[in-house]
């Protein structure tokens, strides 16, 4: 192998490297641009489905469609970008998937439903308010 | 056309290569709608969903009149876990197929589809494979796990698309 070569694969290796490691700084940075945005609390990460769970420390004075601008603009540069799913519930214990096994128990009086107050799509731009509460589920 | 039982095997396999790519975030109900729509364009089949509001009412699509794509649409937006119960009849495990569900029914309004992959006996149990959308939508998720093992399987059986409603 020559000293180009060498050089070559160097260059690959640490742009990798960087490349990696600038995703991981966005997203991080992502986070806490989405605790900013609307006064959130991030209680749980769904990497798969580019999800936070969130819940709302206090109320916004941002009207919906400013606050999906502004979580659009926290996801530019991340993997998450255009593919972002913001879904907020009143407490931390509510926040999770209808058929998981912890959340199950909380279908009792439709309480689960209740307590998912909307769901921020950033593929559609949209929010639905109480999507759980559509009688369609 | 009609839903011949042999449109009925064709669904089968078509529904089970569809769950399994389909690859963007879904409901769980969404996903079995969206298997039957898509089939349904394709062959050129009609489809009749009931739904109770102020009495039961019907949603339907015509191959020859309508647009596959809108009704798709707005079945997702109208339907779902427990429309999928009262548009389904019940198959013994040992006789379902890929496109059946194992439904859950959480309380009065809200429930849980599973669209069946593969059942598989081994020995005294049935073992499936299962993909699911959820809520919050997921991209379908693949599951695997003795029938007798889900909890709260709706009706203790699962339960086929009532192909015969379709075509009346």
């Amino acid at each position: 192998m020559n000293s180009f070569q060498n050089k070559s694969n160097v260059i690959v290796i640490l742009f990798a490297l960087f490349s990696f490691s600038c995703k991981s700084n966005d997203l991080s940075a992502a986070s806490s641009c989405v605790e900013n945005v609307a006064a959130f609390e991030i209680v749980r990460v769904d990497d798969k489905n580019h999800r936070y769970f969130v819940i709302q420390e206090s109320e916004t004075s941002l009207s919906d469609k400013e606050v999906i601008k502004k979580l659009s603009a926290c996801f530019i540069k991340t993997d998450w970008s255009n593919d972002w799913s913001i879904s907020l519930f009143s407490e931390k214990e509510f926040a999770g998937y209808i058929d998981e096994p912890t959340i199950i128990p909380l279908h009792s009086g439709n309480q689960w439903a209740k307590a998912y107050l909307a769901e921020y799509n950033g593929s559609e731009s949209s929010v639905v308010k109480y999507p759980a509460l559509s009688n369609t589920h | 056309m009609v839903w011949t039982s042999e449109k009925q095997v064709k669904y089968q396999q078509f529904a089970k290569h569809y769950i399994s790519t389909y690859s963007t975030k879904i409901d769980c109900a969404d996903l079995g709608i969206a298997a039957l729509v898509d089939f349904s364009k394709k062959e050129k089949l009609p489809i009749r969903f009931k739904y109770y509001s102020s009495g039961w009412k019907w949603i339907n699509y015509s191959p020859s009149s309508d647009n596959a794509d809108d009704f798709k649409t707005n079945a997702m937006r109208m339907l779902g876990a427990l429309n999928i119960i009262d548009n389904t009849k019940k198959v013994p495990i040992g006789a379902s197929r890929g496109g059946d569900f194992i439904m859950s029914r959480w309380n009065n309004s809200l429930g849980h589809t599973r669209v069946i992959h593969t059942v598989t006996p081994v020995k005294d149990k049935y073992k499936v494979v299962w993909y699911q959308g959820n809520l919050p939508a997921v991209i379908p998720e693949k599951r695997e796990e003795f029938f007798s093992n889900i909890q709260g399987v709706f009706d203790k059986q699962p339960r086929r698309w009532n192909f015969e409603q379709f075509s009346e």
